[in-house]
């Protein structure tokens, strides 16, 4: 059969198209899309959030020319988003960085310069050398304290991994934080706090089994469209199924709620406490649930807001840290008596009905539910305790851990779960959920590592604000960032971030692919492979670990973040980072490079740099097996697991190596190949025995923990002259910072610039029309803006939304740093501003 | 719009409230790059959209869903190939 190429592109895209859909074609169309035009087919995974999805890529004449929705993934079932649209497109932005670019002209650095120049991969590591090894005394008692790396949740596991092992137990620093610190840290720490291991219980299915879903400051329609879809789905065809949706504006998912709640910011603790209040009031508890598998505890208040010390705030603050206290269950219950339906109303501003509705739909036995969060719950100055309410109330009502009952924390990045977490890229971790600060823990990766006792600093290093506020103050002096865009992500980027990447005593290095506004801000920026480019695995939010193959070569002389982390390591000898006691003790030579140490280490280097092939028997490239003469992620990922099954904390299991090339993803833990759907609970997780029925065996004593935590109000609320609340956050069109989106030339187009969304009336009290330019301020800078009175989002009266993708409309230098004195995470939902004329 | 080098197709699973099926795909059938390729009565439908000379497919593809009666709309396939390409033979 003869026809041209558009009609044959035309007639896979209706094939694929009703695969998906469950629709039977006639005949002649599907004989027409069985020609394979020269495009090579193979799975990989979604590059944006944090949902997974599965993709077939498309590879022509060395490039990615289409995809596709994986039609055998479980998480979408042949479905893609609009961002499946940009998959293809990201790699291709005509300003794609080849070279290493060092600030200053002639290949000469000058700190003072506006200009960069070309200079050779060797001589961009030759200076990154020359600033660490000034930054580092290896005698130091307390590791290396002035260098420190900004890593990131698009990591592959194994970017982070060896990224992590060079800081810890290289060069000794434990200054590693992820740009997870931003919108996960609050979710790690809560579930911490309650059950004593890390990420959900429950999985994606429980969109399916759930008889109705709570949005806990979520707006998935925008944000995980794919699982929003089957959300709909279940609502659409599950008889008496319900959506509840809060939020601190109105957003896309309230076109489906059947309760949506616009709320005042911050009260969402209250909210939480009701619900308990109301579920212990009407005596509607589990009973026999709380007397075998919860403990309940309340914590220390009035912790203050994570500013700098000097802050008035700090000062004022009367309690510290997160401490827990075991309570009787009768002090639980008078604790949150204070939330009644009239005082929880007044604050939140929800009228009593509804939030009667909320209560009484958990209250119910026999309703499973399933609660869904994301930045709204996380980026929270209570953002631990906010997490841990909302699991008080599944707790009380033994609402967990099966399937449909599911407190569920979505993320944001492909892998925040599977790198920056599980990996432990974070100031205070260690891969498969140790701690730097715990002994033991030290001590088994230590030995995992074959690296000698002591070499791991104990105390946790600064953490992602407290870089940029040590960058400032000169006290963090070598810093790389990797994979993240954090001058344009990190609040109060007059004030803190711009100032510390500019202190002449800095040297700061950026990898990426694109010249993003961090990159701008650097002395020296690295090109980097991205993507389909290198060989790569993700971790998505419901604990499912997937691998790609690498499909092309990056541009130029662009190189993959785990390249350019080994070929670093090549630059140290053991005699530059440990100090001497150490390097007798461990019997290697003080020659030694970091990279034989950590990398050629008998481990990592196991397995030989073989061709990859795929199962049709396809071969693909893998640019860093071939620099390095081994397979290098293989052995990365092998040496990785050794910590799940040698280590302290068991549950985090994972199958080996070539089971993921093969799978559409495991759900750890993996035990005999078989992944877990629900955790915690016998007949599902194989590492609760028969008999014992729940078990949260993250804790010692096998009990989930109710914690009790107030209302506290937020750091700043509006007053007479800043009269606004500013919340930030994304928009469907474009991805977190938009340094990937807003290079698609249509996409840009349809969406190009951030505005800011006001209630009309707000609009009008002013005097500001739709479309209108205004200024934005806050105490801390000022932007320039459009009104926007209409569209998706629909702020109420006193407070604006503003999304945070546009580089020329940095939102950042409006928000305020203040954090989560828990988890450190930046609060970027919740400050006062207020909007004038230009 | 300016002269481009790239060619989009996308093909594009669209879900419609059942009763509003035969009036979406009418308007989808009157717009420009968008073609139907097969509905059920369920309201499920397989679509095309591809770029006009005025409107790039991801455009079109984000106004499907202001349309009446759609409930979602979900990119299944995306093609960008050279648009000089796109006339050239194919055997199969």
């Amino acid at each position: 059969m003869k026809m041209n190429r558009r009609d044959f592109i035309k007639s896979n895209a209706v094939a694929a198209t009703a695969v998906a859909a469950g629709i039977s074609l006639p005949a002649t169309l599907k004989e027409a899309s069985a020609a394979s035009d020269g495009i090579r087919w193979d799975k990989g995974v979604c590059r944006f959030c944090g949902t997974g999805c599965g993709v077939l890529v498309g590879t022509k004449d060395g490039r990615v020319v289409a995809t596709q929705g994986d039609p055998d993934a479980p998480v979408n079932k042949g479905l893609n988003c609009i961002k499946g649209y940009f998959l293809s497109k990201i790699m291709y932005g005509k300003d794609r960085l080849t070279k290493p670019l060092l600030r200053g002209a002639g290949g000469k650095f000058d700190k003072s310069s506006e200009e960069f120049s070309e200079i050779s991969w060797d001589q961009a590591y030759d200076i990154m050398a020359e600033k660490w090894k000034a930054a580092i005394d290896p005698e130091d008692p307390k590791g290396a304290t002035k260098v420190g790396m900004f890593g990131s949740g698009q990591w592959t596991i194994w970017e982070g991994y060896a990224a992590s092992k060079l800081m810890k137990a290289g060069l000794r620093s434990n200054n590693i934080d992820p740009n997870a610190r931003h919108c996960m840290a609050s979710a790690v720490g809560a579930f911490m706090r309650a059950f004593g291991i890390d990420e959900p219980m429950g999985c994606y299915d429980d969109l399916e089994h759930a008889d109705a879903f709570v949005l806990w400051g979520a707006n998935m329609a925008e944000m995980h469209p794919i699982l929003w879809s089957r959300l709909t789905n279940t609502r659409l065809t599950k008889p008496g199924s319900q959506v509840h949706v809060l939020s601190t504006f109105e957003h896309r998912c309230f076109e489906l709620a059947d309760n949506g709640m616009v709320f005042t910011p911050q009260t969402d603790l209250a909210i939480l406490n009701y619900i308990a209040h109301y579920i212990i009031e009407n005596k509607a508890y589990n009973k026999e649930f709380l007397d075998k598998h919860v403990n309940i505890t309340k914590t220390v208040t009035d912790i203050g807001y994570g500013l700098r010390p000097n802050h008035p705030l700090e000062k004022a603050k009367k309690g510290k840290g997160g401490k827990l206290t075991k309570i009787a269950f009768e002090d639980y219950a008078k604790a949150v008596s204070k939330y009644t339906l009239d005082y929880t109303s007044e604050l939140s501003g929800v009228p009593k009905d509804k939030l009667l509705k909320l209560a009484k739909l958990y209250a119910d036995p026999k309703i499973k539910i399933a609660s869904y969060w994301t930045m709204g719950f996380n980026q929270h100055t209570r953002g631990v305790w906010v997490n841990g309410l909302l699991y008080n109330v599944h707790l009380l009502m033994g609402k967990i851990s099966e399937p449909g009952n599911s407190p569920f924390s979505l993320t944001g990045q492909p892998s925040a779960c599977g790198t920056a977490r599980e990996v432990g890229t974070f100031a205070h971790r260690l891969p498969a959920d140790l701690v730097v600060m715990k002994k033991p823990h030290r001590q088994a990766s230590e030995k995992i590592w074959k690296v000698p006792e002591g070499v791991i600093p104990p105390k946790p290093g600064y953490h992602a604000v407290l870089q940029n506020r040590m960058l400032k103050d000169g006290k963090l002096n070598a810093y790389w960032v990797m994979c993240t865009n954090n001058m344009q992500a990190a609040a109060n980027m007059n004030e803190e971030g711009l100032p510390g990447y500019r202190n002449p005593k800095n040297f700061i290095v950026v990898s990426d692919p694109y010249f993003t506004v961090t990159a701008q801000a650097a002395d020296l920026v690295l090109p980097t492979s991205m993507w389909m480019e290198k060989e790569g695995a993700y971790g998505n939010a419901e604990r499912r670990t997937q691998f790609w193959r690498q499909q092309v070569k990056g541009p130029g002389e662009s190189r993959s973040d785990l390249l350019q982390v080994l070929e670093f390591s090549k630059r140290f000898t053991l005699a530059d980072v440990w100090p001497k006691a150490v390097i007798e003790k461990s019997g290697y030579a003080a020659d030694k490079s970091l990279f034989d140490v950590l990398y050629a280490n008998g481990q990592v280097d196991k397995f030989p740099a073989d061709t990859v092939k795929d199962a049709a028997g396809n071969s693909y490239g893998n640019d860093e097996s071939e620099a390095l003469g081994f397979y290098v992620q293989k052995g990365m990922f092998e040496e990785y697991r050794r910590f799940q099954y040698e280590g302290p904390k068991p549950g985090h299991e994972m199958a080996e190596f070539d089971a993921y090339h093969n799978a559409r993803g495991l759900r750890w833990p993996v035990i005999d190949n078989k992944e877990t759907l629900w955790r915690f609970r016998e007949g599902y997780d194989p590492h609760v025995k028969a008999g014992e029925g729940v078990k949260f065996y993250g804790k010692p004593d096998g009990k989930a923990n109710i914690i009790f935590a107030p209302f506290e109000p937020a750091a700043e609320s509006p007053d007479k002259e800043y009269d606004l609340w500013l919340s930030t956050g994304r928009v469907l069109e474009h991805w977190h910072s938009g340094s990937m989106t807003r290079r698609v030339p249509e996409l840009y187009r349809a969406f190009p610039n951030a505005k800011v969304y006001m209630h009309p009336d707000d609009a009008k009290k002013r005097g500001f029309k739709r479309g209108q330019e205004v200024k934005v301020q806050t105490r801390r800078g000022e932007l320039l803006t459009r009104i926007e009175t209409r569209g998706r989002n629909k702020p109420p009266v006193g407070l604006i939304f503003m999304p945070w993708f546009d580089a020329s409309q940095l939102v950042n230098k409006l928000t305020l740093d203040a954090t989560d004195p828990l988890s450190k995470e930046t609060d970027y939902k919740k400050c006062a501003c207020r909007v004038v004329k230009v | 719009m300016e002269p481009q080098s790239e060619f989009n197709i996308c093909g594009v699973f669209v879900q419609t409230t059942p009763g509003l099926l035969r009036d979406v795909e009418h308007t989808l059938i009157q717009t420009p790059g968008v073609d139907v390729h097969q509905t059920e009565a369920d309201g499920r439908m397989v679509v095309t959209v591809e770029d006009t000379p005025d409107k790039y497919a991801s455009e079109t593809l984000l106004d499907l869903r202001s349309i009446d009666g759609v409930l979602s709309t979900s990119l299944v396939y995306h093609h960008c190939d050279t648009a000089s390409h796109m006339s050239e033979d194919i055997t199969s």
